[in-house]
């Protein structure tokens, strides 16, 4: 298991900071909650850690080893790191079951080796039933769980969930957080960015919050949610007082 | 698997033409078909298969055409050595190539394709000393006494292009060009190295499309700017797979049979403008059946599959 | 001829082409601004005007120079017919399709007028065609001269246009961000078809410039469309100031390498300024990319 450490990382988009000096870590086997309002830089840290963005400075170490300037792909394969994409990403003329493979693919050379494992990711999240059909036409719900299922065929390490929930039904998310409670049993390690605060305190051992790119509190859920930053980044001023 | 069996059935087929379409222009419209077939699906392995555009395969063909006959004509390379030089320097070509350019996201690669075949293009019309320029290169002494014997020849790399692109599509390769096509970041962040992955489809599509133009050079004996590196050569191989449909194994095939048809048909009432009619088949087919002929027969018939249930 | 005078000759003359290449170019960049679709048909486009050109020369005996006044508005609705009918309905496609799409165009519109006049090279002969002026010892082309003013006032009154009006601003905003800009109200689609009409006219009156001076042919697009890719690439793609650059840089450099190293590598010239921005600094010379 490997130690996961983001140290003072800043990006800027012309002039205006998207995350600034953000540190913190994450131990083998922890969840870790990333919450903050719209626009709060979660996405882009995402982009920041998984390499698909360079930081202006700061480190992201994974075992004391530099992943800055490494492409996406290398985290991926080398380092076990693999993230969602908030907005789904599914290859859409492949099979739901190929995208799997796709995934699957990063740790074997031969298809058929793969399939297991591509296979077990499916049954997982629940798709196995439309293996056969076209990424294109699933509807929002299943393109967030093959999400899920693609990322897992990789077999990582460090998986940065973003917003796996959003616009999914209730009773869907339920399914999602026992599967993410799964996972971590299994020593996973998670990082999570969600909306839905049920599954935020439900799943995180820690929880970071961040305000317009800023690091405003660390902690364990119940001191998150009283702290006072925190209350006025979500609620405003007057709630404070 | 399945591929395998359609592969080997068609060259059967393929096999036994010579015993029937005797040595005129029958024969001739059949080399010509399957040197098409090649070009088809080496443009596909990149163009298809990566998703990235190439409208400069010509430039590849034109290499292999006088990399080849300047070898045979110049050294007195015996023949088909001179295609694996021609061959050698368009992998070469192309990795400068996808170096440049794999690294970019947008439109670059589709642009730098055509001025890359284009640069060509002016050093052959314009390095008179070795190409001759627009006067073009003669060989005069046929690699092969017989039209048959390169039938066989024309029928073998066509075989050989596809069965290339038949154990691309289905390997692990195959996958990551086809997630590659479909959406780049996705794929990278599923640990396709994107760089090494498009760069080996357009060295093995520039290499059998090096192949093709060497054939040609010998096959017809006399190669020039002309007919070798223009920007009309380039269109029509990206029209084949475009029209077969693309990112299929088999499509650039049936999209060579309908072109060289079609080109050898209109040639005789239309003459020079054979392009405007495929200008409207691929505004046709983007609009329309932007999957081409095979994916939209593969729809239809998936279509009547699941109608019952 | 003294070696500086040469020199001084040659950049001008450069300059000169060069103003020709921003007015093809920049309709290019303009499009890719705001569609986000590379026109691979824009080089046909210019010959359109080129053969409207002709026809008004020939059959009425207008001069090239004032058909400009009916050349641009219909390459303007030409153009704009274009693009809601074969545009439009790919903007949401994938890249490829919207190049091939275009490339299907430009196969269509070149032999559609090879069909119509056929394969022979024409020229326009004008009083002034051969003409020239002495600035001191430098000699200039009377037409070529004319043209340059006449693209320094269009490309002038399309960046007034792009800068003041209200129709322009939204132009751009579409171009900078095209949710945003649909967010606050912008018909983005209006935009898209008012900047092919825009960039159409554009290239179209480049072609009805070209006439009294360069020879009249159904392939002689697809040169252009090279060069409106190349303006655009070193100038930056999308940015209408980086496309103006880029025209007069490929004008003079094309000039000075045909004079100092060999006029028949005149054409590569510009390809391998591309493939070198390509390879140290894609984003343009010029201005910022808006890719």
């Amino acid at each position: 298991m490997r130690r996961f450490e983001v140290k003072g990382i800043t990006k800027s988009f012309g002039g205006l900071a998207a995350v600034k000096e953000v540190s913190f870590t994450v131990t083998p086997g922890e969840t870790l909650g990333l919450i903050g309002p719209n626009g709060a830089g979660k996405t882009t840290l995402f982009h920041l850690i998984t390499g698909f963005i360079r930081p202006d400075r700061g480190e992201v170490r994974c075992d004391g080893e530099s992943l800055v300037g490494r492409r996406p792909s290398a985290i991926c394969k080398r380092f076990g790191i693999t993230r969602t994409f908030q907005i789904v990403r599914p290859l859409a003329h492949l099979t739901v079951l190929e995208n799997v493979l796709v995934g699957a693919l990063c740790r074997t050379r031969s298809i058929r080796a793969a399939t297991p494992g591509a296979l077990s990711a499916l049954e997982r999240v629940g798709l196995a039933d439309r293996a056969g059909d076209l990424a294109g036409s699933l509807p929002i719900g299943q393109r967030k769980k093959l999400e899920i299922a693609r990322a897992l065929a990789t077999r990582p390490q460090l998986l940065l969930l973003d917003e796996v929930m959003g616009g999914l039904h209730s009773h869907e998310i339920e399914g999602v957080i026992a599967l993410l409670k799964e996972l971590k049993q299994e020593g996973l390690t998670l990082i999570v960015v969600e909306h839905v605060m049920k599954a935020i305190l439900a799943l995180s051992d820690r929880i970071v919050v961040l305000n317009f790119g800023e690091k405003i509190a660390e902690g364990i859920p119940s001191e998150v949610v009283s702290h006072p930053e925190v209350i006025r980044a979500y609620l405003g001023e007057e709630a404070v007082s | 698997m399945r591929d395998g069996i359609i592969l080997a059935v068609a060259s059967a087929v393929m096999a036994a033409v010579p015993l029937w379409a005797g040595e005129g222009f029958l024969l001739h419209f059949f080399i010509l078909l399957l040197l098409n077939v090649t070009l088809g699906t080496a443009w596909n392995l990149i163009g298809g298969f990566a998703g990235q555009l190439s409208l400069g395969h010509a430039a590849f063909f034109g290499i292999g055409a006088y990399g080849a006959t300047l070898a045979h004509l110049r050294w007195a390379l015996p023949g088909w050595q001179g295609m694996w030089l021609g061959g050698a320097l368009s992998l070469l070509v192309a990795a400068v190539l996808g170096w440049i350019c794999f690294r970019l996201k947008g439109p670059y690669f589709a642009l730098a394709t055509i001025a890359l075949a284009e640069i060509l293009r002016l050093v052959a019309q314009n390095w008179k000393e070795v190409t001759h320029g627009s006067e073009g290169l003669l060989i005069l002494r046929p690699l092969f006494s017989s039209k048959v014997q390169f039938y066989y020849a024309a029928l073998l790399i066509a075989f050989a292009t596809l069965s290339a692109a038949a154990l691309i599509r289905h390997s692990k390769w195959g996958y990551y060009l086809f997630a590659i096509r479909e959406d780049q970041e996705a794929a990278e962040s599923l640990g396709v190295n994107l760089l090494g992955y498009k760069l080996l489809a357009l060295l093995a599509s520039a290499f059998f499309t090096a192949l093709a133009g060497s054939f040609y050079a010998f096959y017809i004996g006399f190669i020039d700017p002309a007919s070798t590196l223009t920007v009309e050569r380039s269109i029509e191989m990206a029209l084949l797979a475009i029209i077969g449909g693309m990112g299929t194994v088999f499509g650039p095939a049936v999209g060579a049979v309908a072109i060289t048809a079609l080109s050898e048909g209109l040639r005789l009432w239309f003459l020079s403008a054979h392009f405007f009619i495929y200008g409207v088949l691929v505004v046709v087919v983007i609009l329309f059946m932007p999957e081409g002929i095979i994916g939209s027969l593969g729809k239809f018939w998936r279509g009547k599959r699941r109608a019952p249930v | 001829m003294s070696p500086l005078l040469i020199f001084i000759q040659t950049l001008l003359s450069g300059l000169l082409t060069g103003g020709l290449y921003v007015q093809i170019g920049i309709g290019l960049s303009l499009i890719f601004g705001v569609m986000r679709i590379i026109n691979f048909a824009h080089g046909e486009l210019m010959v359109v005007g080129m053969y409207l050109t002709y026809a008004l020369f020939v059959f009425l005996r207008i001069d090239p120079f004032l058909s400009i006044l009916l050349v641009a508005p219909a390459l303007f609705f030409f153009g704009a017919a274009i693009e809601r009918i074969f545009i439009q309905p790919v903007l949401r496609a994938k890249e490829e399709n919207q190049i091939l799409l275009t490339v299907g165009l430009s196969l269509i519109l070149s032999n559609g007028i090879l069909l119509l006049f056929g394969p022979d090279y024409r020229n326009i002969t004008t009083s002034y065609s051969g003409a020239v002026f002495y600035l001191g010892p430098i000699s200039l082309s009377v037409p070529m001269s004319l043209s340059f003013l006449v693209t320094i006032v269009m490309t002038g009154g399309l960046y007034l246009f792009l800068m003041k009006s209200w129709t322009g601003k939204a132009i751009r905003a579409t171009a900078e961000d095209r949710d945003a800009a649909m967010l606050i109200g912008i018909d983005a689609r209006r935009m898209g078809w008012l900047a092919f009409g825009i960039g159409s006219a554009l290239v179209g009156v480049a072609g009805s410039l070209l006439d009294p001076i360069y020879y009249i042919f159904p392939a002689v697009g697809g040169a252009f469309t090279l060069k409106a890719f190349v303006v655009t690439v070193l100038g930056g793609m999308g940015s209408i100031t980086g496309a103006m650059a880029g025209g007069l840089l490929l004008g003079v450099a094309e000039s000075l390498g045909a004079v100092y190293l060999s006029s028949g590598y005149k054409d590569a010239i510009g390809l391998l300024l591309f493939l070198g921005v390509l390879l140290v600094k894609p984003s343009g010379l010029f201005g910022r990319s808006r890719l």
